[in-house]
Formats: structure tokens, C-alpha cells, sequence
């Protein structure tokens, strides 16, 4: 009986099962890349917004603190969302004709709240906490980018597991003074020396590790350990 | 052929499996069936007659008032309210002065003057200024001129005065009780009150505590200008 298969193809059997696993593996680490691309994490997206509300202006501007809306970043596990009335507060006065805060206006009337679309969207098994991490020293704008030079918002992170852990080993390297937590611009410039806090200007290197002592920022372990933020 | 059929069979299979892995059914746990703050991007509305938790608290001015207080003119440092206007505005707020030192709920230390500072700088100053003249950023913007603490009716207005226009508003100014507590409104007055003797005043006039607040206030005023610009003051 002649061969059915000519003796090359033995070869190419083997060849094919290494290039099937290779392909495989090449197709998982595609996908593992693909879930940290901002195609899958949104990061840097602007999303539309159902009032054009710009911290470009507000912040960068205008100088307006972040707690003056997010009042409770300091104390409690969310930040909070500012209410209508706190728009109004100015826009009472301010732009009171412009048309781009008719839905503030409208919202006012009305008493039905805004609906803002939700940038930042941890899945409902993590837990996340504000108020622990500012009064330790990290500050918005390590997790938040430069949000003063957003006209929309948009999240500069991916929000991923790995992206938390690599601070919560780390903390050393994000920690800064519990003064100057909303300071966008960190580290600062060479020109803005605060005596109390720094009086040699700021080096993380230094600084960084004695605030971690001085703030009492648990153990690695602890803030590595799946229960910190699986709870 | 049948092995090759079975090879492309196998390779789509792995394909799909990892592609579910990797990507598909995520979002059950993701998005729990439970209330979470700010879920669907919004203040969520209370049904009638509920109270938020912790929003009692910030109403009423009671916790740090001494019931039985006789309101206005009784123990104020400054009682006299004299001028005209200011005396009907000032002797006319629901808010009795508390009986503690110089009209303030607790002793002012250092750490008071500093958390109210700190609030000051947060809720204030958009508006009122850096100085407190009433020159804020907000303003420059086109908002009506807020009052500058330096007029002298409000410079002798009593404590219980600026806790009320906190609390419940003045003229153009909303109120600012959801975005201050009770205790922090006591702290940023505290605050003000250093920020007027700076102003003024003539040291020698000055009680033993009032010239320790001066003190801090002008070491303050010399630490701001070299860190921060980005006050309503500065440009
Ligand atoms: C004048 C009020 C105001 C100030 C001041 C302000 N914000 Fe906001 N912030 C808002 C509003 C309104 C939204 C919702 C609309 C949006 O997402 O753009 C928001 C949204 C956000 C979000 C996204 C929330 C989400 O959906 O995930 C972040 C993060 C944020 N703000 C951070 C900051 C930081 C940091 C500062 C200070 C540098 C700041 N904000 C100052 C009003 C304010
Ligand atoms: C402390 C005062 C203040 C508060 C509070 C405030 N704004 Fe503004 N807003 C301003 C000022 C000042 C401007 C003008 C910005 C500029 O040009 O620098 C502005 C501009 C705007 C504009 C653009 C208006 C136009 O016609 O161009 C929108 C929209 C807006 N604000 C929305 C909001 C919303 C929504 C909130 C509540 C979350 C809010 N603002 C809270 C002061 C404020
Ligand atoms: C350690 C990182 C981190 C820091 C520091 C941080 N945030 Fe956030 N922020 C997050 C994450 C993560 C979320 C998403 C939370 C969620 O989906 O439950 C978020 C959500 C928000 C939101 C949306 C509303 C909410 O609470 O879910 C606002 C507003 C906000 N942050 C403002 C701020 C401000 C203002 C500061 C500084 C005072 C700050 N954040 C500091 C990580 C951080
Ligand atoms: C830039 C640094 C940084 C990032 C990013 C960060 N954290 Fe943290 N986190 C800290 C620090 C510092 C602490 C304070 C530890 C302590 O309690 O002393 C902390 C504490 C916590 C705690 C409280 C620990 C406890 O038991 O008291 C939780 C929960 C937490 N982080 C969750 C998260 C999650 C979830 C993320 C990602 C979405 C995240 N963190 C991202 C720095 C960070
Ligand atoms: C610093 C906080 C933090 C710690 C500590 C942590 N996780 Fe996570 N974990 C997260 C966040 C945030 C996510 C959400 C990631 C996402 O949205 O893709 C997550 C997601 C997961 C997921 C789901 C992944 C997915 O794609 O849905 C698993 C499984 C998980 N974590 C297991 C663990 C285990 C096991 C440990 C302990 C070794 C641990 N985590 C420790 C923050 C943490
Ligand atoms: C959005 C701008 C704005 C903010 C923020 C603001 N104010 Fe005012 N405030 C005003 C304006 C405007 C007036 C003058 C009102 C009028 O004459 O109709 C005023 C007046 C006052 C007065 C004097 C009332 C009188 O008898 O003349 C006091 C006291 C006062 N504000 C305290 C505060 C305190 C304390 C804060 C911070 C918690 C604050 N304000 C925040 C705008 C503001």
C-alpha cells in the first residue's frame, strides 16, 4: 500500500503544534495588552457630559478648590458629586442667560438632579476609599491627572488592579504633604518652597519615605492583601 | 485532511474560549444589584419625609449653641452693633451668640484658626478674597461684589451674625450649609475674626488673645505670599 501522507508532513505536524501554542499564547498576551489599552479601559476618552462643565475653567481658571464641589473627598468613601444648588451658588448671577446651563437652570427648577455620565467606574467587587487616601497624602492629581486642564472629563488611568498595587507597594513614591492634596501641579516647581512642609524644596526620594513614617501609612503587606480592597 | 480539519477545528475552538476568557460575561459582578452612591451619576433623590443620614446634624445650629442664651446684645465681646443698618441686620438673627470665649462654642487655638483657614481658602475665598475685601476671583468674573469683612459694621457685628449668613444666606450670597458643618462654620468665623484684626486695629487695643491671633495671622500672611498664587488676590 503506497503512503497516503509524504514523510514531510511528520515535520509539519510537529511544526504545526508549535505554531498552534505559539499562536495561542500570542493571541493571550494580544488580549491580556488589548484590556489595558484605552480602547477597553476608556482611559483618556472625554465623555460627553449633559452640561459642558469644564474644570479647565473652574479650576484652572478660576481657581475654584476641588472640595468647594467634591465636598466629601476628605471624609467620606466617595467623593461627591456637587449639587445643583452648589452651581447656583454663582451661575445664579454668572451666565445666568446662557444657554449651555439651561439644564442647570432647569435642574433648579425642577429639583430632579443632573445626570452626569460616570468616568471613573470601579466593578462593584473592589473596594474604594477617598476619604483614606487623601488624609494619608495622596493627592488627586496622582489619580486623577491634571484635571485642571480638562474641558471634559477624562480618566488618565486604567483603574486596573495592577495600577493600584503599583502605588499600594510603592506608596513612597505618590505620597506628598496632607496640605497640598489638591495641588495639581506635583511635584511642584523649583520656585514654590514651602518652609513648614519641605524647607529644601521637594524630593521624593527624601521627602517621600518620611511622610510615609510620619503618616503611619500601613505596612505593604497590608495594602497588598487581597482583603484590602476585596471586601 | 481529516487531521487538518480537526487541527483548524481545535485552533478555532482555543481561539474562542480564550476570546470568552478574555473578554465576554463581565459585567454581573460588575455591577452588583445594591444601591451605591452616585450609580447611575447623580444625587440620588430622597423619597418625601426621609432625612439623609448625617444631613441632620447640619441644619439646626444647636449642638454648639448653650441653651438659655439670651440672643444677640447679651455676651458678645462687641454687642454694640451701633450703626444703623447693621444693628437691625445684626440684632435681627435667629442665632443666639454662644457663651463661650469671645462668642465663640470653644476656645480658639491654633489648630482652629488653621482648620478654619484651610476652609476659608476652600468655600470663601472664590468670592470674599484672599484679604477678605471681597475681591475674589468670582467676582473679578462679574459676580456681584461680595460685602468685605472690613466695614465696620461687620467688624463689630457679632460671631452669631456670620453663623446665620452661613447658615441661611445674605442677599445675593446663597447659604452655605450643605457645604459647611456646623463646627467648621465656628472655625472659618474664628478666621475671620483674625483676618479683620489684621486688618485693623491698633495692637495696643488688643486683649492678650486677640494680639496671639494677630500674631499667627501675620505669620500667615508672610507663608501664603511665598507659596501660593493661585489666590482671588493675586491677579
Ligand atoms: C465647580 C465645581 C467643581 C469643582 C471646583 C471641581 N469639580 Fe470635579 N466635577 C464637577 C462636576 C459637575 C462633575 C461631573 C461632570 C464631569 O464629569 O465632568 C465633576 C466630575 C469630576 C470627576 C469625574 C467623576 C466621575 O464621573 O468619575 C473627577 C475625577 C473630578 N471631578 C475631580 C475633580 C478634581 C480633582 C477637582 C479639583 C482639582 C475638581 N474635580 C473640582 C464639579 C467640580
Ligand atoms: C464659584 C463659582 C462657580 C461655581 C460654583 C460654578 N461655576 Fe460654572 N462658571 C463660573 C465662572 C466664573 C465661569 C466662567 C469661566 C471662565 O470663563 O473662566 C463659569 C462657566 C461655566 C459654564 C460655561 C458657560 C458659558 O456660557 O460659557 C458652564 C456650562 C458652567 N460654568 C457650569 C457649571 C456647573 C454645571 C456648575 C455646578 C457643578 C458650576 N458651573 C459651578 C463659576 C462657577
Ligand atoms: C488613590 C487614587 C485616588 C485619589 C487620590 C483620588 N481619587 Fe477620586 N476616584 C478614584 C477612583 C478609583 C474612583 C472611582 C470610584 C468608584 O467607581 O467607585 C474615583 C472617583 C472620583 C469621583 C466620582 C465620584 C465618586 O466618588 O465615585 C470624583 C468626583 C473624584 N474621584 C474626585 C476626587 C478628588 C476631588 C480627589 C482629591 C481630593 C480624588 N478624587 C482623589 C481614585 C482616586
Ligand atoms: C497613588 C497611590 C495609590 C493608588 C493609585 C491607590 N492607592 Fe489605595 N492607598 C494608598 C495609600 C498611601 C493608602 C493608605 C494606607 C494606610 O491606611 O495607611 C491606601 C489605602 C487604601 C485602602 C485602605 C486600606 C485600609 O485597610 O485601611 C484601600 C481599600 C485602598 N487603598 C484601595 C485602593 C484601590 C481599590 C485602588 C485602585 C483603584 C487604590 N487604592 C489605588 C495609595 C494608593
Ligand atoms: C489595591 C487594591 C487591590 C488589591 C490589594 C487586590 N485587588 Fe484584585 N482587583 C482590584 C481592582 C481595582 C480590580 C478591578 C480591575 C478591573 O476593573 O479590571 C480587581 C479585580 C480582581 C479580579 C477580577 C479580574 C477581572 O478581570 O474581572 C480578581 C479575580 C482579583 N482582583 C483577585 C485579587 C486577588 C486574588 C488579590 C490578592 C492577591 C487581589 N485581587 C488584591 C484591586 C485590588
Ligand atoms: C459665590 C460668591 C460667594 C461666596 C462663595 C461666599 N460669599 Fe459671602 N457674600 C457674597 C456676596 C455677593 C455678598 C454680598 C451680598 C449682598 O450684598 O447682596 C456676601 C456677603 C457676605 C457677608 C456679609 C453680609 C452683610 O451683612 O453684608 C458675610 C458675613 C459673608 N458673605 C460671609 C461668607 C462666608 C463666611 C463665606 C464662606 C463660607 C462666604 N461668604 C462665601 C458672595 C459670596
Amino acid at each position: 500500500m503506497p503512503q497516503l501522507f509524504h514523510r514531510s508532513t511528520n515535520t509539519l505536524a510537529r511544526l504545526s503544534i508549535v505554531l498552534g501554542i505559539l499562536l495561542a499564547g500570542g493571541v493571550l498576551l494580544i488580549l491580556l495588552q488589548a484590556n489595558r489599552t484605552p480602547y477597553v479601559t476608556q482611559a483618556f476618552v472625554p465623555r460627553e457630559q449633559p452640561v459642558q462643565f469644564s474644570h479647565k475653567h473652574h479650576v484652572g481658571d478660576d481657581g475654584i478648590d476641588c472640595r468647594y464641589c467634591h465636598t466629601s473627598v476628605e471624609s467620606t468613601a466617595t467623593a461627591g458629586m456637587p449639587a445643583t444648588k452648589t452651581c447656583m451658588n454663582c451661575h445664579s448671577q454668572l451666565f445666568s442667560n446662557s444657554q449651555y446651563l439651561e439644564i442647570v437652570r432647569e435642574s433648579w427648577r425642577s429639583g430632579q438632579p443632573i445626570k452626569w455620565t460616570k468616568v471613573h467606574d470601579l466593578p462593584d467587587f473592589v473596594y474604594f476609599n477617598h476619604s483614606i487616601h487623601v488624609n494619608k497624602g495622596v493627592g488627586c492629581s496622582s489619580c486623577h491627572g491634571r484635571v485642571d486642564l480638562m474641558p471634559l472629563m477624562w480618566n488618565v488611568n486604567t483603574l486596573q488592579m495592577e495600577w493600584c498595587l503599583e502605588c499600594h507597594r510603592n506608596p513612597e513614591k505618590f505620597i506628598r504633604p496632607k496640605s497640598k492634596i489638591t495641588e495639581m501641579e506635583w511635584p511642584p516647581s523649583d520656585k514654590d518652597k514651602d518652609s513648614k512642609d519641605y524647607p529644601n524644596g521637594w524630593n521624593q526620594a527624601v521627602d517621600g519615605p518620611r511622610l510615609v513614617k510620619e503618616y503611619n501609612v500601613q505596612p505593604v503587606t497590608v495594602l497588598t492583601s487581597c482583603s484590602t480592597c476585596h471586601r | 485532511m481529516l487531521r487538518n480539519r480537526l487541527r483548524t477545528f481545535g485552533i478555532a475552538a482555543c481561539l474562542m474560549a480564550i476570546a470568552f476568557v478574555g473578554t465576554a460575561c463581565r459585567q454581573d459582578m460588575h455591577d452588583n444589584p445594591k444601591y451605591k452612591p452616585y450609580r447611575d451619576g447623580s444625587i440620588r433623590e430622597l423619597p418625601e419625609g426621609v432625612v439623609a443620614r448625617g444631613s441632620l446634624a447640619l441644619n439646626p445650629p444647636a449642638p454648639f449653641i448653650q441653651k438659655g442664651q439670651a440672643p444677640a446684645t447679651a455676651a458678645s465681646p462687641a454687642p454694640a452693633a451701633a450703626d444703623a443698618g447693621a444693628g437691625a441686620t445684626a440684632a435681627s438673627t435667629s442665632v443666639p451668640i454662644p457663651a463661650g470665649e469671645d462668642g465663640f462654642p470653644f476656645k480658639i487655638t491654633k489648630e482652629i484658626v488653621e482648620r478654619g483657614q484651610n476652609r476659608y481658602n476652600i468655600t470663601c475665598l472664590p468670592c470674599h478674597g484672599q484679604l477678605g475685601d471681597g475681591n475674589g476671583m468670582i467676582v473679578m468674573r462679574g459676580f456681584r461684589k461680595a460685602s468685605s469683612y472690613h466695614q465696620d459694621r461687620l467688624v463689630k457685628a457679632p460671631t452669631s451674625y456670620f453663623y446665620d449668613v452661613i447658615t441661611n444666606g445674605f442677599g445675593a450670597m446663597s447659604n452655605y450649609a450643605d457645604q459647611l458643618s456646623p463646627e467648621d462654620r465656628w472655625k472659618v468665623i474664628a478666621y475671620i475674626r483674625v483676618l479683620q484684626t489684621s486688618q485693623h486695629a491698633n495692637a495696643t487695643d488688643l486683649t492678650e488673645v486677640d494680639r496671639k491671633k494677630l500674631d499667627e495671622a501675620e505669620h500667615k500672611e508672610k507663608t501664603k505670599e511665598g507659596s501660593h498664587s493661585s489666590g482671588g488676590h493675586s491677579n
